[in-house]
């Protein structure tokens, strides 16, 4: 009874102060500008998308009625899908290469990155556009960023006077003087910062999902919502992080404004600093790699010596004729893999060197919570990575239908076609494999979360019990 | 009196928590990031010495113009350590042919395509963000604090004109921000110097103390701000809060959200080559060919067996004259349009350029207008590192490159030395063996296969190829943003600031003499 009384006083009291009004119309104002840059620049992305796509067919169907014509082998741009989910987190997409160069003879499959993408069908187009570059922000305008940034900024500025403001006023010692605990008090002030900025929050969702309802280029399907409800639960668990943060420092100072400061400097330190000084290390050995001529040099050399190998056995079955097509097949089937595999490794190491440098930041509550709010909106590295098996998937599905349909007896490899046996008959354009991205299946989207969410929630117990524990101990004179 | 209040303000300013902890990070931060982007600087200077010296050997080595391509590098800035800009975004180097007018720059020193997801600190976005938010601490009760403290009006009381009390408590604050300000830029200097990797000239030394200038007048800026807010609010939480939203706003919440409608509209409005350009290359194609229609091209030599694979150098020298003729004309033919449609496409880039030019004068009102946002483009602005500065470099590669093709014009590059090997260099043994093949090869033999007569000279034939002399082709050097230009440049952005300095200082001024110094009971 106690506590439900002292809750709906705090609650009354957080919710008509002044920081309240200010954090909100702060968030209105981010959320529905935010909202307009999204929906005019989605549009821009899904136009591009399916003008690749467009293009792609083209090369297919050109492809389909003449499969033996050497310049009309399959040559195509997989792209990456623009997901809606970007709105709730970006997962700094658009400054990551989203597509894949393929090519059936002879087998490649290679990142585009930005700026081959930029200057059109790379190798085609001689005569590139002008690329206006501006310099890279330090966040992205999605949710992900009002909630990371301005609410988590909200929270501390809500709970850093927890202890200290009603000890100066002096309220503190007529409630302690009160039959009430404690630790009741405390959960109190925290219960109540968790409604006063969840109430802004689920309305600025609200607010969002009626802007991305309203444009007629997204259409809101169950999964956005489910991903927007996950967000919702994920965002609350991060907010309290900072709340407890504010808890945290106002239990160990004596004055609201040490209380503060402290608060805005953890704040700064988490939100900003740590987040935006991985980059910094960029450079250093573990995390550097060869440059693109480098690893070209690589493949090409991981390719000769596959044909080094093979060539005596070459020379030797010269005089059989049957031998030696199939030893031919066989060798070059295994020095395009070689050569794949050298770009693949590379890729993966790129990615990998991100992955470990976002590792630095994993003590920020920020980035876990930036991290997990990309996994669950199916954006960002993990993104990256899925769309990057589906686009080796379809180029070795592409091979072997290639090879089954011209009939190819022995055909193994899905690194290798061979020209000469390409079928000469026009194929049902039907029946080409195309490319489309699928969507990452909720259930591996939660999963990966989850370790983010779980070292979130560690986060928290952990402010919690020493929150509480300080408390019982603190000065209330 | 005047000093006293100074001393007081610079003592309690720089042994407060939020002084000594605000400038521990900012020094951490410099020490990092400026050691970082110098190792960096230090990379792309590397290569571009050795891309200098390997495009300066190439030069050396082309027979035939046909194989002339000249590849221009992009001196890196010393001054990107500081302030990073869009340079490492960027590449390194335009290839220039006779074809078409470069828009972009190749290269580049970002092996990693996915380190572009990460941004980091340099010492501008220090003092833009960092610095501000001292400035904001330091300035928030400066005004409303000493009232809750009881000081206020006791000094007052003390006879001290208020002018002169707002006034101390101005440059005492100023004074403390000014000394770790100081501090910060000699350490990233001594960290440059240590690192040994840059000259520092006179150019960096005064863009440097420009910048030291505009920030400390920037920082003042943000001082101001706070003495305004805090001698208009009665209690200095709120001062605080308003301050913190307007830190929020100018130094995150706008410059993102205009950059985001930026990046939109660019997309959107510079969409003129894109559209046009096909229709203009297909139109180039279609004259090229009109212009060519007049001209029968000669039947060449039949070829006869294992000619193409033994005699594949004979064969190129071995073209009926007619032939070469032929090919010298349209080669001719086709450069002059080439040449006029590459400025007509140029052309279409530069009407998207103006459309662009326009949203950024936009976004540059907008910017200005923001003290913590005009000071980033202020410091791109002296650090001459950002957007203006490529687009300068492309202007003048675009004007070097009619440079280039008048030279190749002039050294008649598109007559028979356009071909490789061009017959003007036949020594008399050789144009004695030609004549000699070329007399039994008309007549239908097989001269260079297999079994021909020639089959051994033409197996060996490998002629020592001349290479062409290009010692007199025109240098290109980019002529960066003088100190002279950065100023003036720099200026209005300056005199932006410096009003909104007296503006705030009047407004303060003006409000605290109306200010309430008694405590609230």
């Amino acid at each position: 009874m106690m506590i439900k009384h002292m809750l709906s006083r705090q609650l009354v009291d957080d919710i008509l102060s002044f920081k309240f009004l200010v954090n909100t119309v702060l968030v209105f104002v981010a959320v529905i500008t935010f909202s307009m840059v999204f929906v005019s620049g989605y549009r821009n992305t899904q136009e591009e998308y399916s003008n690749n796509r467009a293009g792609n067919e083209t090369k297919l169907r050109r492809f389909s009625e003449d499969p033996r014509n050497n310049n009309y082998f399959a040559n195509v741009e997989l792209a990456m899908k623009p997901r809606p989910e970007r709105f709730i987190s970006s997962g700094y997409e658009e400054r990551m290469p989203q597509a894949f160069h393929f090519q059936m003879v002879p087998f490649e499959l290679r990142v585009l990155d930005l700026k081959e993408a930029i200057s059109g069908d790379a190798g085609y187009e001689f005569l590139s556009r002008r690329e206006y570059i501006s310099k890279p922000a330090f966040f992205s305008p999605d949710l992900t960023f009002i909630v990371q940034f301005l609410l988590s900024f909200f929270a501390i500025i809500l709970a850093f006077n927890a202890a200290t403001g009603e000890k100066e006023t002096g309220t503190l010692r007529l409630i302690h003087s009160n039959p009430a605990k404690r630790s009741h008090y405390l959960i109190v002030k925290y219960v109540s910062a968790l409604i006063a900025i969840g109430l802004p929050l689920f309305l600025s969702l609200i607010i969002g999902m009626i802007f991305l309802g309203i444009s007629s280029d997204i259409s809101l399907s169950s999964s956005i919502i489910f991903d927007l409800f996950a967000f919702s639960l994920l965002s609350v668990l991060y907010i309290s992080t900072f709340i407890l943060i504010g808890l945290f420092s106002s239990v160990f100072s004596q004055s609201s404004k040490k209380s503060l400061v402290l608060c805005l400097l953890f704040w700064i330190f988490f939100v900003v600093i740590l987040p935006k000084s991985a980059g910094l290390f960029l450079n250093s050995k573990p995390f550097d790699v060869p440059t693109a001529e480098q690893i070209e040099k690589l493949a090409e050399n991981a390719a000769q010596d596959v044909s080094n190998k093979y060539k005596q056995e070459w020379l030797s079955a010269r005089q059989d004729e049957e031998k030696l097509q199939a030893l031919m097949q066989k060798g070059l089937a295994e020095m395009f893999k070689a050569r794949q595999d050298v770009f693949d490794y590379y890729l993966q190491r790129k990615i990998s060197a991100v992955r470990d440098l976002r590792k630095i930041n994993l003590i920020s509550p920020a980035s876990l919570f930036e991290y997990a709010s990309a996994s669950i909106a199916g954006t960002g590295v993990a993104h990256f990575q899925d769309f990057w098996m589906q686009a080796r998937q379809f180029g070795n599905g592409f091979v072997d239908f290639v090879n089954q349909i011209s009939g190819e007896k022995g055909a193994t490899s899905p690194f290798y076609v061979n020209v000469g046996f390409i079928i000469s008959k026009p194929i049902d354009f039907n029946s080409v494999p195309k490319f489309e991205e699928k969507d990452i299946k909720t259930g591996e989207r939660i999963k990966d979360a989850l370790p983010y969410v779980a070292l979130l929630a560690l986060y928290n117990l952990f402010l919690f019990t020493i929150v509480i524990y300080k408390f019982q101990k603190y000065d209330v004179r | 009196m005047i000093r006293t209040v100074i001393k007081r303000e610079f003592l309690d300013n720089i042994l407060s928590f939020k002084f000594i902890a605000c400038v521990l990070v900012a020094v951490i931060l410099i020490v990092i990031s400026t050691s970082f982007l110098t190792n960096d600087y230090k990379d792309r200077l590397k290569d571009y010495n050795v891309g200098v010296a390997a495009a300066k050997e190439a030069l050396m080595k082309v027979p035939v113009y046909s194989y002339l391509e000249v590849r221009i590098f992009k001196k890196p800035n010393p001054l990107s350590i500081f302030v990073s800009g869009i340079e490492r975004e960027t590449g390194n180097y335009v290839d220039l042919t006779h074809r078409d007018i470069p828009a972009s720059l190749k290269g580049g020193r970002i092996k990693n395509e996915f380190s572009h997801m990460f941004s980091f600190f340099d010492l501008s976005t220090v003092i833009g963000i960092i610095f501000t938010l001292l400035a904001i601490l330091l300035s928030y009760n400066s005004i409303s604090g000493e009232k809750e403290e009881g000081v206020l009006s006791l000094a007052l009381a003390n006879q001290v004109p208020r002018y002169k009390f707002l006034l101390g408590k101005y440059l005492g604050m100023l004074i403390s921000l000014a000394v770790p300000l100081t501090l910060l830029f000699l350490l990233g200097i001594l960290i440059v110097f240590l690192l040994k990797s840059v000259e520092l000239n006179s150019i960096v030394i005064s863009s440097m103390a420009l910048l030291y200038v505009s920030s400390l007048v920037y920082l003042s800026c943000i001082l101001l701000i706070g003495i305004f807010v805090s001698s208009n609010t009665k209690n200095s939480f709120n001062s605080l809060l308003y301050l913190l939203g307007f830190y929020l706003v100018a130094v995150f919440l706008l410059p993102l959200a205009t950059s985001g409608f930026m990046e939109r509209a660019i997309t959107q409005r510079a969409e003129y080559f894109g559209k046009n350009h096909p229709a203009v290359t297909a139109e180039r194609d279609t004259k090229i060919e009109e212009a060519l229609r007049n001209l029968r091209e000669p039947r060449t030599w039949r070829l006869a067996s294992g000619f193409a694979r033994h005699g594949r150098r004979l064969m190129k020298r071995l073209t009926p004259p007619e032939l070469l003729d032929y090919r010298k004309n349209v080669n001719r033919i086709e450069q002059k349009i080439v040449e006029e449609y590459a400025q007509k496409v140029d052309d279409l880039r530069k009407i998207d350029d103006a459309a662009v030019e326009k949203l950024k004068k936009l976004e540059n009102v907008i910017y200005a207008s923001v003290p913590p946002a005009n000071f980033m483009q202020l410091a791109d602005t002296v650090a001459d590192t950002g957007e203006d500065n490529l687009t300068r470099f492309l202007s003048q590669i675009a004007i070097y490159w009619h440079e280039y093709v008048r030279y190749l014009e002039e050294k008649k590059a598109f007559g028979l030395r356009y071909f490789y090997p061009y017959p003007e260099q036949f020594t008399r043994q050789e144009k004695e063996m030609m004549d000699k093949i070329a007399k039994d090869y008309v007549e239908g033999k097989d001269v260079v296969g297999y079994r021909g007569k020639y089959f051994k000279e033409a197996y060996n034939y490998n002629p020592e190829i001349k290479n062409l002399d290009l010692s007199d082709l025109p240098a290109f050097i980019f002529r960066g943003r003088t100190f002279k230009e950065k100023i003036r440049q720099a200026l209005p952005q300056i005199i932006i600031l410096i009003i909104y300095n007296l503006l705030f200082l009047i407004i303060a001024h003006f409000s605290f003499n109306h200010y309430d110094p008694r405590r609230d009971a």
